[in-house]
This record gives C-alpha cells, structure tokens and sequence, in this order.
C-alpha cells in the first residue's frame, strides 16, 4: 500500500471551483430576488402614493428584501461535499467524486492503497468535466420577475410625470387618472388645486325643460350663501369659455383664483334669494346665474362617478367626496336643498380641497332647510339618504348604486329571517330542482309540487353464490381482519 | 473509461469470468446469477421463489462446479428431521468388538447447499437450519462443528401448492441475505433453452475460481468504500419501510405490518459493496443501494391485509418509497 497524497489538488480544486460557480448563481439569484422586492415596494408607493404606502414603509421593504436573500443565500448555499454529490449527479461519475472527497483526509490504514486507487479513478472520470458544464448558466426567475419590475416602474412613473403638471407621489395613481379623465387634478396637501373643475354651461343647455323651475331660494333672513354678482359670473363663465370643455355641456372653471371673492359675494346673492352653492375660498363648484341644468346629462356624469367611487370602495380606497359630503350633510338643516349634482361635484372638489369639510358646510348650510324637498333626486343620487323624500326603503335614485339589483334578494333574506319561510318558498317554487327542504314555523303549512309520472323499469334477478376459499397464506391476515372489525363494532 | 485497479478489475474480471462459465449452462436469470454470486461474496444465503422446472437446481450445481466447491441438494419433506441435514450420532464396531461413537456429517457441511422447498419441512427443521446458516456451526451432542467457508445456502420455496406446507417465520425470513424472483424465461431464452437440450452433449464447465480466490474476493468486497450520503440513503431506504408513528411515511403505515430490520440496512451495504466490486468501482453508489433495494428488503417487510386486499405486492411497496426518496443533493 503506498500513502495517500495528503493534497489531492486537482480533487480539492475541481469540487472548490464547482462550489464558486454555484454560490455565485445563487447569489446574483438571490440578488435579483432582492431588487424585485425593492422594486415591488417603488411600484406600490407609484402606485399607491406616499399616501397609503410611506416612504419608510418602501424603505423598509427594500430592507426586507435585502435581509431576506441574505439568509436565503445563507440557506441554500451547500457545503464542498454537497457540491461534489450534485457533480456526480450532473457528470453521471457514480458517487466517484464526492466519495473521493469525503475520504481525501482519512487516516492512514489498511484502506489507503483502495482510497488512493478510487480517487484516481474518480479525477480520471471527472477530468473531462468542467464547472461550466457541471453548473451552466441558467435563466433565473427571479431576473425576469426583476426586468419585468423594473419596467412597470418605468410606466407608472411615466404616467404619473404625464398626468401631474407637478410631479407629486402623495396621492394614489387611480385618483390622479379619475381626476385627470373628469379634469381636475387631484388635490395635493398644502398646494391650492388651478385645475379647472366641471361645469354645466347654461348656455349650452338645452335639454332643461322650458317650464323648470327656477333654482330654490334662500328664505330672507337666513344664514345662507349669496349668489354670484353678474358681472363675477361673467367672469366666470368668461375664463370658462377660454378653457376648451373636456366633456359636452361642461365648463372648466378656474377655481382658486375665484374662491376668495365669491366667498362673500355668495353671501350676497343668497340674502337676494338666489340659490348656489357656497365656498369658503376653496370652493370648487359654482352653479350658473339661471340655475338651470341639464339633468340627464348630469344623471350620467352622476352615475360614472358613482361607479368609480364603486370601483375605489372595492379596491379599498377612500373614496373622493363620500365621506365628505356625508359629513357635510348636517341632520335637520334641510341638506337636500342642493339640487343639481354638479352641487354634488362641486363639494367634491371643494372636499378635496379643504380636508376639513369646511367649505360643503357652508354650502349645505347655506341653502335653505326643507324647502326643495321634491327637486333633490338627483343630488340624492349622489349620497344614497339625503334626499328628504326619498330615504324610505333604502332605495337609490340612481341605477348604478352598489345596492342595486339584490334588493329582491334582500327583501327575501329578511323574510326568512322573520319567519315567513311560506313567501320564500312561493317566490323560489319554479326554481326548484332536486330535493328540498323546507323548515316551517309550528303554525300549520302546506307545500305542493307539480305531479310528475315515472317509470322505474324492473327487472328479475339472479345470482350464484359461490364459497370463496380463502388462500392459506392469507388466512392469518383474513381473521386478523375480522377480529379488528368485531373489536371496532363492540 | 476508469482507472484500471489490478486489484478491483481483476475481481471485476474474475467475477465476469464465473458468470460466463454459469451462462454457458443457464440461459438467462441474468438477475438470478448475479444475485447469487453477490450473496456467495457478501457471505450470505439466498431465498429464491419460483415455479419448478426453472433451472434452480441446475444453477447451484453450476456454480459449484466453476467456483470449485462442494455441493449438496436437500429436498425438504414434511417428514424431514433435522438429523437428516445436520447429521447425527452413529455406533461403530471396531474389529475387536468395541463400540464407539461417531459423528456422520450431514449434507449441510458443504459449501453450496441447495434447500429445495424449504417450506415443505416442519418448523424444528427449518430451525436447524436456520441456525446453521447464521452461526456456521453444527453443535451435536456437545461437540461442535463449524461449517467450513464459503457457505451459501440457496433455499427455495414453491409459491403453488401451499397446502400442508410450513410457511418460513418472519424472524427466519430475515436470515436470507437476499430474496430472487425467479421468472419464466422470454422467448428467446426459451428457444436457447430447448436447442441446449437438444444437443448431445453437455456443455463443459471448467473451475475458474477455486475456495481462496472467493475468500480474497471477499476481503476485497470489505474494503470498498462507502460515503455517508450512500450509507444515509440505505438507511433512510429502511426506514421508510417502518410504519412507525411520527415518520413521513404515509404509505408504510397504510400497507406495511412490519418493516425492515436492521439487517436490511446491513444487507444493503454489504451487497452494494460487491455490486460495486463487480462493476469494476471501489466505491458504494446510491444506484448500487436502488438496484439492491427489492432483493434486500422484499422479505423483511411484512404487508397488512389492506395490501393483500388492494393486491400491492411487496415490490409494488419498495418501489413506490424508492421514488420518494429522493436522491441527496
């Protein structure tokens, strides 16, 4: 037996580079799966805004990410001996590798003439073998996650410099496009908004019947917004005209260059008896001097935003004006004598605006308590219950509600909660299929079904009985069995 | 192509050599020679199961005379005592009268011993037997005699005709080294089988090995190495064949009565050192344990009735828990 070479260099270098290569695709892996968790967090803050998704919130994602491809790395990574098992596996050598590996630092014995002899035969089979070809370079998941990451990055910040005149990551991306397709801009904490807002233009009007009523009026006396002065609406309506409509029948209107001054010509106007909507300065929304709107055009305007609003309580977003005009809404003070919904965008805007709700106090304040009551369907629309007249059942003016079509179901439901199973019953009878169960009260009831004929077709029958020997060999098994069953029965 | 060791390659060739000599005779069974040679060298016995007419016997005798050895063949009856195998006691009258004992040898002092339907003896025979092959003495009166190496003893049991028969105990199952399913032969095998009957003569066997070469390869077979992940693999192979509570193995608590013993673990590494040693490698690989895995633990595991009644054999069990454990790395 002849000693061992204690080096074994070519062994020992063949499995150390074999190892190199592997830890260095696992850690550009784990690399890349670091920069697609950071590169998550950059498309939830573009997405989301700084809003509902913090820049400490993002760094710490990054973070997260960072520290948690560290200990994959750590994790994952396999000792010398590993690597040189996953290069027989790849080489097909038999365990000659790892095998020659694990025993390259045994003791001098009786073996050593068999380990010398394996670990030649083992580098003499793996000295075509190459850690290029043992551990080629192979796409990674995690590099496409992170390309493709990088690229929606790219988009949502293209869209947000696109959208936003100021580029600003506060508010959340869906409500810069909501504000961007209805033309105001999205209101930014500390910057007064110089989007227009949207307007009907009386002029452009036709669809107001000739007999509508004029706009409610303030009763003398009250606490209630003036209306415009002419020449200020004219203004008004002037600086409209030069903003190109971005929808049929609407005007942009600057608002924060008119908010201060209309805040007290409002006044004015409302102890005039003239009705419209107030603004503390902030005020987005002001109505046209004859009051007058296209209703059916409004009812749609209406029923898109209520849609979107829909869509952003869904996806858990706060929504642009509800909350804001239900706060408005103060109980008693005749809130439903705002008539047109563009009263209704007008507080969104302005709630938008005043995070304080300031500015659609004043407004609801201002009109008068009770006196519209029949005319506010279509602002009712907006809100769901403040119209005075129409708050009984819970039913929407408006068909695109989130409560509509369950209202059957709803009523159904709370039959059956009551008790009246017999209605239930009646109303879901012709579409009964199968078996089904009834449960009743103890009052007496009856259930009846249509009569339907069947045939059940019968046949007779034999059979032969034969005695099944049980083989020998199963015998023991076969009342072992048996015995179980009689002690599971007891 | 492997460096050549003058010693493993000579073992590869010497042992390539003795199955071209048995093929020579026996057409087919390539699993079968193999099987039994490696048991021969890992100083084991074998349960072979088969039909009768498949060239059990003709095997044996065989190899016996191209590895040089004796050989004997007990057919086993119901009536069979244990005398009759181990030997016994008889009287001897000397010329001038005086009367002495002595031990007649019995035919299980030889070195291939064929135990023809072993079922077919009652228990205390079986168990003299049995005890034979895992001490390799033969203890008579107060003498004892050991049984001389190589000793393989080639058991078979007939899986028809169980009728009045004495099927081997699980504790005495797990003596065999290996268990070999002995197959019908294919079409081909079977047209060399006929046309070898048909000629005049008898092919002709000449010893390649004698008794001291069998034992060097035995040494040899010894010092093949076996890293830990082979051994663990073994080991986790047996393992999964326990029903044990507490383990992830479904399938071993649904269909398995009782699992492998420890010996199935040794059985594996002992056998896959030989099957490395006829491939012409000094190390132990996890295919050699995989090849290894049905003959080795086939009868060490005991099914439940589940299994007899959902017909999953044995195999059918080994099988399935070699594809769930995985290969390391």
């Amino acid at each position: 037996m002849t000693d061992l070479d204690p080096s074994a260099v070519r062994l020992t270098s063949l499995v150390e580079a074999c190892h190199a290569r592997l830890a260095g695709q696992l850690r550009a892996r784990e690399r890349f799966f670091a920069l697609s968790v950071g590169l998550s967090g950059l498309c939830g803050l573009l997405v989301l805004g700084t809003r509902y998704v913090p820049v400490p919130m993002a760094l710490l994602v990054v973070c997260l990410g960072a520290w948690a491809a560290w200990q994959r790395v750590h994790k994952h990574l396999p000792d010398r001996y590993s690597v040189a098992q996953l290069a027989d596996l790849r080489a097909g050598l038999a365990d000659a590798l790892s095998t020659a590996y694990h025993f390259r630092n045994a003791p001098r014995g009786e073996r050593n003439g068999v380990i010398r002899f394996q670990r030649e035969a083992a580098e003499h089979a793996s000295r075509g073998a190459s850690p290029e070809q043992l551990f080629p370079a192979v796409p990674q998941f995690t590099r496409r996650v992170a390309a493709w990451l990088v690229g929606a990055a790219l988009v949502l910040a293209a869209v947000r410099v696109a959208v936003q005149e100021n580029v600003t990551f506060e508010p959340p991306l869906p409500s810069i496009l909501l504000a961007a397709i209805f033309g105001s801009t999205p209101p930014v904490a500390g910057q007064p908004s110089t989007q227009p807002a949207a307007l009907v233009d009386p002029a452009n009007d036709t669809s107001l019947p000739a007999d509508e009523p004029p706009a409610p009026r303030a009763e003398p006396g009250q606490d209630t917004e003036p209306p415009r002065l002419a020449d200020e609406q004219d203004h008004a309506q002037t600086a409209a005209a030069e903003e190109p409509p971005e929808v049929e029948g609407l005007i942009p209107i600057p608002l924060d260059e008119e908010a201060g001054a209309n805040g007290a010509e409002d006044t004015q106007a409302g102890s005039d008896g003239q009705q419209g909507p107030s603004d503390d300065g902030e005020q987005a929304m002001l109505p046209p001097p004859d009051g007058e709107w296209d209703e059916q055009a409004q009812s749609l305007l209406d029923k898109l935003k209520q849609a979107f609003e829909n869509m952003l309580q869904t996806l858990d977003m706060a929504s642009i004006d509800s909350s804001e005009a239900d706060s408005s809404a103060e109980p008693g003070s005749g809130s439903s004598d705002q008539p047109s919904a563009a009263d209704a965008s007008a507080e969104s805007q302005a709630s938008e605006l005043d995070p304080a709700g300031q500015s659609a106090d004043a407004s609801m304040e201002g009109g008068e308590p009770g006196a519209e009551a029949g005319e506010s369907a279509s602002a009712g629309a907006t809100t769901g219950e403040d119209t005075d007249g129409q708050t009984s059942g819970g039913e929407n003016a408006s068909a695109a509600g989130s409560s509509d079509g369950d209202k059957t179901l709803a009523e159904a439901r709370q039959l059956e909660a009551f008790g009246a199973l017999e209605e239930l019953y009646m109303e879901r009878a012709e579409n009964i299929v199968g078996e089904v169960t009834i449960e009743t009260t103890l009052a007496e009831q009856s259930a009846s079904v249509p009569y339907t004929h069947t045939d059940v077709p019968s046949s007779e029958g034999s059979g032969v009985v034969t005695r099944d020997e049980v083989p020998a060999a199963y015998r023991t098994y076969v009342r072992n069995y048996f015995e179980a069953l009689r002690e599971d029965s007891r | 192509m492997p460096v050549k060791d003058p010693a493993a390659m000579s073992a590869n060739e010497q042992i390539a050599l003795v199955r071209t000599q048995v093929h020579s005779v026996v057409v087919g069974h390539e699993s079968v020679v193999n099987g039994v040679l490696n048991a021969l060298l890992a100083g084991g016995h074998v349960l072979l199961e088969g039909v009768p007419g498949l060239g059990k016997t003709t095997l044996l005798k065989t190899l016996g005379r191209a590895l040089h050895l004796d050989y004997s063949r007990i057919q086993f009856t119901p009536d069979l005592m244990p005398a009759d195998i181990l030997g016994s006691l008889v009287m001897d009258t000397t010329d001038t009268g005086a009367k002495s004992l002595r031990f007649e040898r019995g035919p299980i002092f030889t070195h291939l011993l064929l135990a023809d339907e072993i079922n077919r003896a009652t228990p205390r025979t079986q168990s003299a037997l049995l005890e034979a092959m895992q001490e390799k003495t033969v203890t008579s009166g107060t003498t004892t005699y050991s049984l001389e190496e190589p000793f393989l003893v080639m058991a078979t049991q007939n899986p028809l005709e169980m009728e009045g028969t004495y099927p081997l105990p699980e504790a005495q199952l797990d003596r065999f080294l290996l268990k070999l399913l002995v197959e019908y032969p294919e079409r081909e095998e079977l047209t060399a089988i006929v046309e070898r009957t048909a000629e005049a003569e008898a092919p002709q066997i000449s010893a390649v090995l004698d008794r001291g070469q069998i034992l060097g390869l035995r040494r040899a077979a010894g010092r093949v190495l076996v890293a830990p992940h082979v051994r663990d693999y073994a080991i986790s192979l047996v393992l999964a064949t326990q029903p044990r509570p507490g383990r992830p193995n479904a399938l071993a608590r649904r269909y398995v009565r009782y699992g492998s013993s420890p010996r199935g673990a040794q059985a594996l590494v002992l056998c896959g050192r030989v099957r490395a040693l006829m491939h012409g490698r000094l190390h132990v690989s996890i295919e050699d344990i995989r090849a290894l895995a049905l003959p080795a633990l086939r009868h060490r595991i005991i099914l439940n009735f589940d299994a007899h009644a959902d017909s999953r054999s044995e195999d059918d069990i080994l099988l399935e828990i070699l594809d769930q454990i995985a290969v390391p790395a």
